[in-house]
């Protein structure tokens, strides 16, 4: 039985475009990648996977429960990690996910929530109210865990973390998903799917374009190449260049293909100085709108 | 309906419900505490009052119960006030018990733990009930307590009236 299972999934805002036709396989045990842009319906397909929205059409499965007809089963093995997290201002961390396990009917949690609080420098005590985005980030990223879900859905997990904290997230999702934790999940940033994820969905305008392994995904990549010349050079650019711009012995350009080839052409030029960087995501989106 | 959430809700309230506990007893103390002046010139009073159509007086709540006993006295001024703080108290808390988890966006939180909204609905209301009770039981027993002490005091020691009031 598949962790996630999202067949022919519709769901519009009246006439507007939320999610059109998703299909969608995630097996036990993967760190499924869910990447587009904003807007694209990522929000739209998490939030009618937790029961938040109603579907318009198709239906989808958390561990075999309807998540439309049979949600509470569905949701009590689930961690969410919302995006944007909102929780009671008046409570403390400590109240807040008291509260959140003993609605899991999950008892016990104190050591627990110790561990997670000190391994993300969390203060419980402090009012939720009084928090900064990232430290309310980190209560929520703590509720997502601390009742030992067997699949983990996270929106945007990242957004509000400091590279440390960053690092060790990444690092407690390793730990999980060794004992057997599902991962779903959703990012605008191809680098941090990049580095969790064996498996991700494109989705943009609603629809899924491309569902690959993240090998696949990378060698379609597209990267940009900067580089600055010693002295002007005659060369042919290699093959899978394109948008060659040169100004003085500034070039830049596009590159889709193997990165040892491209490695290669590149240490035969006159190189003072290169730079490969990951092109925003629009670029990659539009890479694979155009095959 | 779920203990944790029913529980939750308890304490969250707790604070608007004393407030409004002890809006409802310090009215209670005070319409009380007219009585007697009023029942001083309870004769003068019912006369003028039996000049009034009966048909209007009836739809007033006007008897002659009204000035001659405490009972009737609470029935016309005291009952119909209670009546209308405490459905104050019920229809404020009752819209914001749901609506301000809606405001705060505390909604995504709650729907999104094992519940059904039916079970987040019921044990809202479960709360909301047992405050509404618990404030109207202490409101009860107070208001019993003062009325026997006023009767006592105006007509001195009886009995049977103080037990008339009780049973009321």
């Amino acid at each position: 039985m598949p962790a996630i299972e999202i067949t022919g999934l519709t769901k519009f805002y009246g006439k507007q475009r939320g999610i059109e036709d998703v299909h969608l396989t995630v097996k036990r045990g993967e760190v499924f990648g869910f990447i587009g842009p904003n807007g694209a319906g990522k929000s739209t397909a998490i939030r009618t996977l937790l029961g938040l929205l109603k579907p318009d059409g198709g239906s989808a499965r958390i561990l075999g429960h309807d998540v439309a007809k049979d949600g509470v089963a569905a949701r009590a093995r689930v961690g969410y990690l919302p995006s944007e997290i909102s929780y009671y201002p008046e409570m403390t961390s400590r109240e807040l996910l008291e509260y959140h396990a003993g609605l899991y009917g999950v008892k016990d949690v104190g050591a627990k929530m110790e561990e997670l609080a000190e391994y993300f420098e969390l203060d419980l005590d402090r009012e939720i109210d009084d928090l900064s985005y990232g430290n309310k980030k980190k209560c929520a990223i703590i509720q997502s865990v601390l009742h030992d879900p067997e699949v983990l859905i996270l929106d945007e997990p990242t957004g509000g973390l400091d590279p440390l904290m960053q690092h060790r997230f990444f690092d407690m999702l390793e730990r999980l998903n060794a004992k057997g934790t599902t991962v779903f999940f959703s990012s605008h940033v191809l680098s941090e799917i990049q580095r969790m994820c064996s498996k991700a969905a494109v989705i943009r305008e609603g629809k899924i374009t491309a569902v690959e392994d993240i090998t696949t995904l990378l060698s379609k990549q597209m990267k940009k190449v900067r580089m600055v010349l010693r002295e002007s050079a005659n060369f042919t650019l290699p093959k899978g260049a394109q948008n060659h711009h040169v100004s003085g012995l500034k070039h830049s350009f596009d590159f889709v293909g193997s990165t040892s080839t491209l490695i290669a052409w590149l240490n035969e030029q006159p190189l003072v100085d290169v730079t490969l960087s990951e092109p925003d995501l629009e670029s990659i989106f539009m890479n694979y709108y155009q095959r | 309906m779920n203990k944790v959430l029913y529980l939750k809700e308890l304490k969250r309230n707790r604070k608007n419900s004393l407030i409004w506990g002890a809006i409802v007893l310090g009215f209670t103390f005070m319409i009380l505490s007219i009585y007697p002046s009023f029942a001083e010139m309870g004769e003068q009073m019912a006369q003028l009052m039996s000049k009034l159509p009966q048909e209007m007086a009836r739809a007033f709540g006007i008897d002659d119960a009204t000035w001659s006993s405490i009972i009737g006295f609470y029935a016309t001024y005291y009952g119909i006030y209670i009546t209308l703080l405490m459905g104050i108290f019920t229809a404020s808390t009752g819209a914001t018990i749901l609506g301000k988890e809606e405001r705060d966006g505390t909604a995504e939180f709650l729907l999104t733990r094992p519940l059904s909204r039916r079970t987040v609905v019921n044990s809202k209301y479960a709360a909301l009930f047992t405050l509404l009770l618990a404030i109207y039981v202490v409101k009860r027993y107070v208001r019993l307590g003062e009325s026997c002490f006023l009767e006592q005091r105006l007509i001195g020691p009886s009995s049977r009236r103080c037990m008339s009031t009780a049973s009321f």
